[in-house]
């Protein structure tokens, strides 16, 4: 306790008030209030000002947080200080360019077989070139995918009464007919350990592709989404992305493309994705 | 592995959770609306940088408000150098013109400017320790700034305060 014997009465009272002082002063201070006039007006004063400043402040946190501020933060592009930028200029920079006649005469050569057999080969071309089906063609277009997503969830989350197409007690049902329409196996996640409760499910086109959608609504009355479709490039990596009012946690096995949707300002999204791409 | 006492998730979600005390204590420091939420927003990725520094011991907004009160006077010092002269205090306090029996809402909006436009520094230590119930200690340690200067700065709010509803 810091002694304040040599500090003003009315930072001693002040002191009082917050019980930062010790059994001596608290005694000394209590006797001077029971015989100063002086010293319990300034008392009052402190209490006064104390209270009204007090509930000034708390009004303050009934404001709300700009979405900007709240988007800021849970930017998944703010992350830990990467290490130094890695850049072209300077790679080259490092390296010194002084080759030795040999050198010089060998990459001649290099160059000359190079040139020449790409020649070759390009005269020789007879059929038009074409590119075999890829595993990114099998992906949907997620730019695209995820934005329909997005736009989905902006939509449907708003419908109280509507909010799915089969309610969750067709559990069973949801799991046969969206399995089917969307070609991914699945069963249904139990968000119950994040205040999740399952509401239903719908069957979206996304991108031009059959999207599954499972729906849950928790006690603030918030709605997120599992979305899937078929075909993945099996990244598992989770990625956050924000559309507007939207969050996005996306990931991917090899054949299935996940999404958990939801207010950009829930910030349990990543965890629930966490926990859903674990189960599913 | 050496594992960080925070990972970034976690920070994250205490961040949203926290952002309006941290917009109030941000507008103790800036007093006016704009410069707080821009203050919030370096702090808080600041504290995502920097979140493996947390040892997860104490109240972590105590870290932050520290965290935050270096970014301001970082700022301050910007401006000092790019204009030639610090923040400019927002005058002594006036009076109350609404009635306390008055609309609420309004009532508490002009109190709040009030305490606000209290000389630098009152309105800081008010809110940590008065609002915030945290210790002369701590509000110390967080402002970098005496003991004995919370104390005093303490009271003096508190006094001006009353007179303010007084008058």
């Amino acid at each position: 306790m810091q002694d304040l014997r040599k500090q003003p009465l009315e930072t001693r009272l002040s002191a009082l008030l917050d019980g930062e002082i010790g059994l001596d002063e608290r005694q000394e201070l209590e006797r001077l209030l029971s015989v100063s006039g002086e010293a319990q007006d300034i008392f009052e004063r402190l209490k006064r000002g104390s209270d009204i400043g007090r509930k000034a402040m708390d009004e303050v946190l009934k404001e709300p947080v700009p979405l900007a501020l709240v988007r800021e933060i849970r930017n998944p592009q703010l992350r830990e200080k990467p290490g130094p930028r890695v850049t072209l200029r300077g790679v080259l920079r490092g390296i010194r360019f002084a080759p030795s006649g040999p050198q010089a005469v060998a990459a001649c050569l290099i160059c000359l077989i190079a040139g020449g057999g790409l020649g070759y080969m390009l005269g020789a071309q007879q059929q038009p070139v074409t590119t075999a089906p890829s595993a990114l063609a099998a992906l949907p277009a997620r730019n695209g995918w995820l934005d329909d997503i997005a736009a989905a969830h902006r939509v449907y989350s708003r419908q109280q009464r509507h909010l799915a197409e089969v309610p969750p007690a067709d559990a069973n049902h949801i799991v046969e007919w969206l399995s089917q329409s969307v070609g991914v196996d699945f069963t249904v996640p139990d968000l119950s350990a994040d205040h999740f409760g399952f509401e239903g499910a719908r069957l979206l086109v996304a991108d031009g592709k059959p999207t599954g959608q499972l729906l849950y609504r928790n006690d603030d009355n918030d709605i997120i989404a599992i979305c899937f479709t078929k075909g993945g490039d099996g990244s598992s990596d989770l990625n956050e992305i924000i559309r507007d009012d939207i969050g996005l946690v996306t990931w991917q096995t090899p054949a299935a493309s996940f999404v958990v949707a939801g207010p950009s300002s829930e910030a349990t999204l990543t965890k629930i994705a966490e926990a859903v791409s674990g189960h599913m | 592995m050496l594992q960080t006492a925070y990972d970034n998730h976690d920070i994250r979600r205490d961040l949203v959770g926290l952002l309006p005390r941290l917009r109030r204590f941000a507008l103790t420091l800036t007093r006016n609306g704009s410069d707080a939420d821009d203050l919030v927003q370096e702090a808080c990725a600041r504290a995502i940088l920097k979140s493996a520094l947390w040892d997860g011991q104490g109240r972590i907004e105590s870290w932050l408000y520290t965290l935050m009160r270096n970014v301001w006077v970082d700022e301050v010092r910007k401006r000092r150098v790019r204009f030639g002269s610090g923040t400019v205090d927002a005058g002594e306090a006036t009076t109350l013109t609404i009635d306390p029996g008055g609309e609420k809402s309004v009532y508490a909006h002009q109190l709040q400017r009030m305490i606000l436009s209290m000389p630098e520094g009152l309105s800081a230590v008010f809110v940590l320790v008065n609002v915030e119930g945290h210790s002369y200690k701590e509000a110390a340690a967080i402002l970098g700034i005496p003991i004995g200067t919370v104390m005093s700065r303490l009271s003096t709010a508190r006094l001006r305060l009353a007179a303010m509803v007084a008058g």
